[in-house]
């Protein structure tokens, strides 16, 4: 079995401030950090075994000085170190881990969903009626446009670089449902009251007008500032090569 | 100029680490008698300090295992042995170089009796 420290390190304890080996060590123990822990250990481990067969050999300076030149300095040996990490056999030039190919863009997708979502229906259905002249009012005609617009804009929720699974949940949610609701508020049975035998009878359930716009202002506000806040994400995250990394392997996840 | 030195260097990156298991699969080694071997092979023009990254991949591929011995006199030692993947992917590159300088071979000799018919 390989262990990974020799039982002695040989003649190299001694820790003299002008003991080269001793100072090419520690260079070379402060360049190596920037490697993965264990490769980092091997390769001192290997270099701190040459160098103590090199002192084995002759303890002079003068021999060690001429054994740390054909080394290489320290940042030369991590930069080969560094390069073998890289999978490509010929220790291509180091390079930085994958560049940020991720693809930058805009938010065209977004916009095309929210349209297609919000306002795209009822275009739908207008254009239904329309086009379809006597054909327009049958209930296929009305129902399955502006489904399918939806649908459409949906699957381009669904499909955005730079919503994760939860903001795609939010813009389904919001579009359109979120801008029903307060569309939804003029259907709140309104209160009706009779007078009958000069008592008057109410039923129903009745908002106070203040209440009523209120809430209404309030829906408005927050569907409204929902939307602006998924855009707000997805524009962001289009404008940062980082993000867009990540986003993107979510994408190949959830869309293929 | 010419692409001469980078094809060069090139060129003896992609050979080294077979040249590193050929050194390896002739008797086990250890880190340092195998670094001076190779380094004293002119052409290769390497820092002996690259080598051991090497020796720690061919480990990590699998190519090469490794244990450490005491010496007699010396230090401990680390002996590089080859695996029996790293015995295939030598033999595999000396089929392939040989075909592959047999090639170049030919290829150069033609250009040179071309260059010398036309009198540049």
């Amino acid at each position: 079995m390989e262990r990974d420290e020799p039982d002695t390190h040989g003649e190299n304890d001694m820790t003299d401030a002008h003991d080269p080996i001793a100072d090419y060590l520690a260079r070379l123990e402060r360049a190596a950090a920037e490697l993965p822990d264990d490769v980092a250990a091997e390769l001192v481990t290997d270099i701190r075994a040459h160098l103590d067969e090199v002192r084995h050999h002759d303890p002079g300076d003068a021999r060690a000085r001429q054994a740390l030149d054909d080394l290489g300095t320290p940042e030369t040996v991590v930069a080969a170190a560094r390069a073998e990490l890289v999978p490509d056999e010929a220790g291509a030039p180091v390079a930085p881990p994958a560049p940020p190919m991720a693809p930058r863009g805009g938010i065209g997708r977004e916009i095309l969903a929210f349209v297609l979502a919000v306002p795209g229906p009822v275009v739908a259905v207008v254009l239904a009626r329309t086009v379809g002249g006597t054909a327009g009012s049958a209930p296929a005609t009305l129902v399955l446009p502006p489904l399918l617009v939806l649908l459409a804009g949906w699957v381009l929720v669904w499909t955005s670089r730079w919503w994760n699974a939860g903001d795609k949940a939010l813009a389904t949610a919001l579009w359109p449902f979120g801008f029903l609701l307060p569309l939804a508020l003029w259907l709140v049975p309104t209160q009706t009251c009779t007078t009958m035998n000069g008592q008057e009878i109410c039923e129903g359930f009745a908002l106070a007008p203040a209440v009523g716009i209120g809430l209404f202002i309030a829906l408005i506000v927050l569907v409204l500032g929902g939307t602006a806040w998924l855009f707000a994400r997805a524009s962001r995250r289009a404008s940062d090569p980082g993000t867009a990394h990540a986003r993107t392997t979510e994408q190949h996840a959830g869309s293929r | 100029m010419g692409p001469g030195n980078d094809t060069l260097t090139q060129l003896r990156r992609g050979a080294l680490p077979h040249c590193v298991l050929a050194v390896i699969g002739e008797q086990d080694r250890y880190g340092f008698e195998l670094v001076k071997l190779l380094s004293e092979r002119s052409g290769f023009e390497i820092s002996e300090g690259t080598i051991y990254p090497l020796l720690s991949r061919l480990r990590r591929d699998g190519l090469v295992e490794t244990t450490w011995r005491e010496s007699e006199s010396g230090p401990p030692r680390r002996y590089y042995r080859l695996t029996t993947d790293g015995a295939r992917a030598l033999a595999g590159f000396q089929i392939a170089w040989v075909e592959f300088r047999d090639a170049v071979d030919d290829l150069l000799a033609i250009t040179e009796r071309s260059g010398a018919s036309d009198g540049t």
